[in-house]
């Protein structure tokens, strides 16, 4: 049996943990640059502020209802969701985190019965614990889980735990669940199915195999079984498959090489960390830079290459060798940039990795240095080592301009940082 | 299928023994065993990390306690609230320091200061009142 865990408009939730005079109140963050929304409270919702809505369409919302907006704050957020996901690690035999605000565990270790009660009481000492209010969904399957703690926050008498364990139940739950809102049904396979009438979970999983297979292939003959209560799914490998990307929308254009260069590194650097963390090497980069879509006074420009990495790595000097060599020639002066990001793709576990006969790199050693960063890192912060690319090649100076993202409404690193800390007035 | 590794030697790296003193033939140093043992100050002020949190408090409604302002203070927010513990509260929007006192006669609780010149706060269920974390530690800078 799997609980997933699901933290309730986690964002929102997270600046909230601190500031008691916004429960109960309409909040929303915002994405990089204050552009969209990217987490609603309840309250937010019901004002019918929709997901991904870009903030200046809804300025005279906000101020009408005088909503809190906060700008991301990921050093928070990182924080508050390795609490919640070590308080679910505890309490099983089997975790897997699947994203910021989900994870699974299994609850084999319990007698059935004691499956939602023993769930229950970990929303609780979670939300108390952590302040972090969280859904749980209890099934035989990881996408059935999914539709559990759907139910499981809609429905408050659920009391945060909704089990889905007999096929009564399970019919019932996926009779009225939208087939667009099952994991694992993209855009694509939701409206094959809906011109098939087939608009319900409870539709989709009562197919045939076979009908299922010829419409949607193998994924979809998996959501299938898994919808079928047939326990399927394996999350590490389509954590594996995700690619990792870093992209960054700048305030002010940016024309000048090496400050690209600083901030394609700092995104390398990014997407590096969470590759050795997730123990997985990557085989292929892409970067891309290119100026706004919206003005049309300037020249357009577009530069964006794919990098196939000889031998799979998660080393960032390394990575930024071959990406600084495929960037150099294509860049273009006088141009205005306005955004840039890297995506690492072809992502592979770190075991299956195999040796080029032809290397000439020495992995032992800078395996070893960049460990050693990384464990500084740990103790004086992310910014305490950097490599040369990623420093400021300008000199400082006072000038917002110089101040290339906007994050006007971040709220203190309340958990990361001791100046930061929570004042409390007494 | 065959594996090929690329081994490298170990010349630079060499063997290293963290805190290894030298070898000496004769009796060894009875604190040999005892070595990299030290006192974790982190351990003792915050056993539970993950429910854990550090505030800065202002203000001195607490000083007969010992409670200053400008003192960092160490909240677990995973545990019950007993009568006189120091719980951080959420009153009304607003967060707040005191000593806490349940009063079941009166279906009410006390939210007690330290300091002559402040009144006790009663907490009814008229306030929007919940207890957000109990204060474990407080930690006073005596060098400025």
């Amino acid at each position: 049996m799997y609980a997933l865990a699901d933290c309730n408009n986690f964002f929102v939730s997270c600046e909230r943990v601190f500031r008691p005079d916004l429960w109960n109140k309409p909040v929303l963050v915002l994405s990089g640059n204050d552009g969209c929304v990217i987490s609603r409270s309840n309250e937010a919702k019901a004002l019918g502020i929709k997901m991904g809505v870009p903030l200046y369409q809804i300025r005279d919302l906000v101020q009408k209802h005088q909503i809190a907006c906060f700008s991301s704050n990921f050093s928070l957020y990182g924080d508050l969701s390795h609490r919640v996901m070590s308080i679910l690690m505890r309490n099983t035999t089997r975790f897997e985190q699947y994203s910021i605000d989900e994870g699974f565990i299994t609850l084999n270790h319990l007698p059935p019965e004691q499956h939602k009660p023993f769930c229950e009481k970990l929303v609780r000492d979670i939300y108390q614990g952590v302040g972090i209010p969280v859904s749980m969904g209890i099934a035989p399957s990881k996408t059935l889980a999914k539709v559990a703690s759907k139910y499981a926050k809609k429905y408050p008498a659920y009391h945060g735990a909704c089990a889905i364990d007999t096929d009564n139940k399970r019919l019932k739950a996926l009779g009225t669940f939208d087939i667009t809102d099952v994991w694992g049904i993209g855009r694509k396979a939701s409206a094959k199915l809906t011109d098939y009438g087939i608009t319900t979970a409870l539709k989709f999983a009562s197919m045939n195999e076979r009908q299922v297979r010829t419409l949607l292939h193998k994924p979809g003959v998996l959501t299938w079984r898994e919808l079928n209560g047939i326990d399927c799914i394996d999350t590490s490998e389509i954590i594996a498959k995700q690619s990792i990307t870093t992209s960054r929308t700048f305030a002010h254009p940016i024309s000048d090489r090496r400050l690209l260069e600083q901030q394609l590194a700092n995104f390398c650097d990014s997407c590096a960390r969470k590759l050795r963390m997730q123990r997985s090497l990557c085989t292929q980069i892409i970067f891309y830079i290119h100026t706004s879509y919206f003005r049309t006074d300037i020249t357009p420009c577009h530069i964006a290459q794919t990098v196939n990495l000889p031998v799979a790595t998660d080393n960032t000097a390394e990575i930024l060798s071959y990406l600084l060599a495929a960037f150099r020639p294509l860049f273009r002066e006088n141009m205005q940039f306005k955004k840039a990001g890297v995506i690492f793709s072809r992502i592979i576990p770190a075991e299956a990795a195999m040796a080029d006969l032809f290397d000439t790199r020495d992995r032992t050693k800078h395996a070893a240095l960049q460990s050693t960063i990384d464990r500084i890192r740990s103790r004086q912060g992310r910014q305490s080592v950097l490599l040369g690319t990623q420093l400021s090649p300008l000199p400082p100076s006072g000038d917002e301009q110089s101040e290339p993202y906007i994050a006007e409404h971040q709220s203190p690193l309340y958990t990361t940082d001791i100046r930061q800390i929570l004042q409390i007035k007494i | 299928m065959a594996q090929i590794s690329t081994l490298t030697p170990a010349d630079e790296e060499g063997l290293m023994l963290e805190f290894a003193e030298a070898i000496h033939a004769g009796f060894p140093s009875p604190a040999a065993d005892h070595a990299g043992e030290r006192i974790d100050l982190v351990h003792e002020l915050n056993p539970h990390p993950e429910t854990t949190f550090y505030a800065r408090v202002s203000g001195d409604s607490m000083c007969d306690a010992g409670l200053l302002d400008g003192d960092i203070i160490v909240i677990d927010k995973s545990l019950e609230p007993h009568n006189g513990d120091f719980i951080i509260a959420a009153i009304d929007g607003e967060f707040t320091l005191k000593e806490f006192q349940m009063d079941e006669k009166n279906h009410c609780a006390w939210l007690v200061p330290h300091n002559s010149n402040y009144q006790p706060l009663r907490v009814t269920s008229e306030n929007n009142f919940s207890v957000w974390g109990v204060v474990t530690h407080a930690i006073h800078k005596t060098r400025l």
